[in-house]
């Protein structure tokens, strides 16, 4: 979907002002040059409102104003005006799309009040094989644009460059983690997936003359799945707080490491490298205790059993020994002996005469010997595998003692750093500079507020585990208890559908997740670094499992905190480019001031390489004459098919804007 | 017109889960953008209908 034009009548600076976009598979890029102040983010915000009844890129001067243009008021003293943005789209298959939202007013006794319209807003025409389709309005008009630009991810179609700048800041891991889930949809899954255990348990609820037991677990069930849900909550409650906390400490981090002084700073820095490498340590620390576990999990069992086992392997020796195992004759070749009453020396044994019994009664001795050891083949094979179970723990004592000693190693080494970060911390304190140390103060408060805060999800995260465990094991049970009565098979293929259906949304939406966040962190770090001025400094931008964003240098040191202004901007640029081309729209994407932090050297890199990443997306940027240099034209020559200069004028009458279409 | 995000649908036609669990999850995705915003969904009409529906189907299919 490409924008072919947007038309906005009295909206703000914009008395009548038509702009026409580029839309040409060759050069569909549309520069609109404004100075500060002009009107280039309120374009932004005429997109928002027309679309979604907001503007979402508001400056702080222009809040609590109403968004009709001063002009037209003063001029139609007393009279209605109407405030209109029309914006029309050309859809992936040609045919036109144009979206309307229009708001009256009227000033009446030095009061502005909204004129109510015939049809609740927004408006949406539809271009047919001949002719435009009727006008649909309110919400079915606004559920159709919607699904040709989501509301929740318009951030990434819309860029706003100051915005961007502050992204990283702001924004944790679970923020990052937000973004994707809205980018990909995925949030519906989460309320799908909620919505649907609720339901499923309503069923049995709805059940009329369930049996006692049934009852029973049914109540359990239902406690447990409430439960969860509070449980959840508070998970993410703390998780909020810890998060806000490791902002804070990061925060106050860069204000240490800016600070005037220089030996501060050395000590900040340090601070950090040591953090890193306690970082480092405490995952070997953990990958040690891991495989600590997993080797007494496997030890164990043999080590308390060790001694029945080693009495069991005396026993079956001394049989061996006797020559009772492996027996001579099986019993069913004796039994049959008996049976036809002739042993293999053809000699009767039927117990007809004294001599034939006593014969008889040989055989059945060997009979009697033969059942002794009638498991003889299965005591071999034990032997071996008791033999083998024993000889498989005697490394077991060196092995734990020397993973003992590599994490006492460790944690001594631990302890030592952090020993060290006391060290700095302290001598931070001693600063001579009062702000120097009220920053350390609370940085170190919430460095611990950060650590309790972390024990305490923990603590969260196993009481979720537990209740999780306590579900599913509910539901097993009671689906028992209903296949014990055929009254209940209606029920019981509604549950079952019910929790298949939930696996199956369950197992979309963390392969969806996980396929998406691999693919942003590509996308994102390819671009950052074709886009990245410094050559050779960085690896490039990854995204961990938590959706925590770092930018390591080559050697693999943390680089996002150190990043100077425009480089953020890059990265964030980077990052929601990547999210937009993962997200499965097809949106035009604007930004604007995309260039207003970067240096005037790297300005002609990235004006180089943006096309080459947003190939195929109709783009435009809204820029400054001081972004807009000779050498980024230059760069984007090929691609610019439309360009557009905003004058304004801010006289006695109230500001207008007029846009000028340039060579 | 849909509007559900084309890489789940994708993801979705893909998977080799049956039919009616395929179908209900799309009508679920469906239902869940349409009230999205909303304060207080009216969803659980619509959920169960739809459950209902198509578990009826499954299970045809597994007596056949």
């Amino acid at each position: 979907m490409e924008l072919d034009y947007i038309h906005m009548k009295n909206f703000r600076q914009y008395r009548d002002v038509k702009i026409e976009f580029a839309h040409s598979s060759q050069a569909d890029f549309t520069i609109i040059q404004g100075a500060n102040g002009a009107g280039k983010t309120n374009l932004l915000n005429a997109i928002t409102w027309c679309l979604f009844g907001k503007e979402y890129h508001m400056d702080s001067k222009y809040r609590g104003l109403p968004p009709v243009n001063v002009a037209s008021l003063d001029e139609k003293r007393n009279s209605i005006v109407e405030m209109s943005v029309d914006i029309q789209f050309i859809g992936d298959n040609g045919k036109k799309i144009l979206v309307s939202r229009s708001q009256s007013y009227q000033e009446n006794k030095g009061k502005l009040a909204e004129v109510p319209a015939p049809h609740a807003p927004p408006c949406i025409m539809l271009q047919g094989e001949r002719d435009w389709g009727y006008p649909q309005y309110g919400e079915d008009a606004q559920f159709r644009i919607d699904s040709l630009v989501p509301e929740d991810i318009e951030e990434y179609f819309f860029f706003d460059g100051e915005r961007m700048d502050a992204y990283f800041k702001e924004k944790s891991g679970n923020e990052i983690r937000e973004a994707v889930f809205q980018i990909s949809q995925l949030g519906l899954f989460e309320t799908l997936i909620e919505r649907l255990t609720k339901r499923k348990n309503e069923f049995v609820k709805q059940t009329r003359g369930l049996s006692p037991e049934v009852e029973k677990i049914r109540e359990e069930l239902d406690i447990h799945t409430h439960s969860l849900v509070t449980d959840k909550e508070q998970l993410a409650d703390l998780t909020k707080k810890r998060n806000d906390a490791a902002n804070l400490e990061n925060e106050l981090s860069q204000k240490l490491r800016n600070s005037s002084s220089e030996n501060i700073k050395r000590l900040e820095e340090q601070r950090g490298e040591l953090e890193e490498t306690i970082g480092r340590l405490q995952d070997d620390i953990k990958d040690l205790e891991d495989e600590r576990i997993e080797i007494l999990h496997k030890a164990m069992p043999i080590v308390f059993a060790y001694d029945p086992l080693a009495k069991t392997k005396k026993l079956i020796d001394g049989r061996k020994e006797a020559g009772l195992i492996p027996p001579m004759y099986k019993t069913i070749f004796i039994k049959n002996l008996l049976n036809k009453g002739k042993c293999i020396c053809k000699s009767d044994i039927t117990n007809k005469d004294e001599y034939s019994s006593s014969r008889r009664k040989n055989v059945e001795a060997f009979l009697q010997e033969a059942e002794l050891s009638e498991l003889s083949n299965e005591l071999i094979e034990s032997n071996v595998r008791i033999q083998e179970m024993m000889k498989s723990i005697r490394s077991f004592p060196d092995e734990i003692r020397y993973l003992e000693k590599k994490l006492n190693s460790f944690q001594e080494n631990k302890d030592k750093m952090n020993s060290k970060l006391n060290t700095i911390s302290q001598e931070i304190k001693r600063a001579d500079i009062e702000e120097i140390r009220n920053w350390e103060t609370q940085r170190q408060k919430a460095s611990q507020d950060r650590e309790n805060l972390n024990i305490q999800i923990g603590k969260e995260q196993h009481i979720i585990l537990q209740r999780e465990g306590r579900i599913k094991f509910c539901e097993i049970k009671l689906k028992q208890e209903l296949k014990k009565e055929s009254k209940y098979d209606d029920l019981r293929g509604l549950l079952t559908f019910c929790d298949e259906s939930i696996q199956c949304a369950k197992e979309m939406k963390d392969a969806i997740m996980k396929e998406v966040r691999i693919q942003v962190e590509k996308k994102a770090s390819d671009q950052f670094l074709a886009l990245i001025w410094k050559k050779n400094t960085y690896k490039g931008v990854a995204i961990d499992d938590d959706y925590n964003i770092s930018v390591p240098y080559i050697d693999g040191r943390e680089a996002l905190g150190t990043l100077s202004a425009g480089e953020r901007q890059v990265c964030a640029l980077s990052f929601m480019a990547a999210l937009n081309s993962v997200s499965g729209f097809k949106v035009p994407i604007i930004i604007d001031t995309p260039l207003a932090r970067i240096s005037r050297e790297p300005r002609r890199n990235i004006a180089e390489n943006l096309p080459h990443y947003l190939a195929g997306t109709q783009v435009t940027l809204l820029v400054t004459e001081e972004e807009y240099t000779r050498e980024v034209r230059e760069a984007l020559s090929k691609e610019v098919g439309k360009a557009y200069i905003i004058n304004f004028r801010d006289q006695g009458e109230g500001k207008t804007a007029e846009v000028e279409l340039v060579d | 017109m849909s509007n559900v995000n084309k890489r789940i649908l994708d993801a979705l036609d893909k998977s080799s889960y049956s039919d009616e669990v395929k179908e209900l999850i799309r009508t679920l995705l469906m239902i869940e953008l349409r009230h999205k915003g909303d304060k207080n969904p009216r969803y659980a009409e619509d959920y169960d209908r739809n459950i209902k529906r198509l578990a009826k189907f499954s299970e045809a299919e597994e007596d056949r």
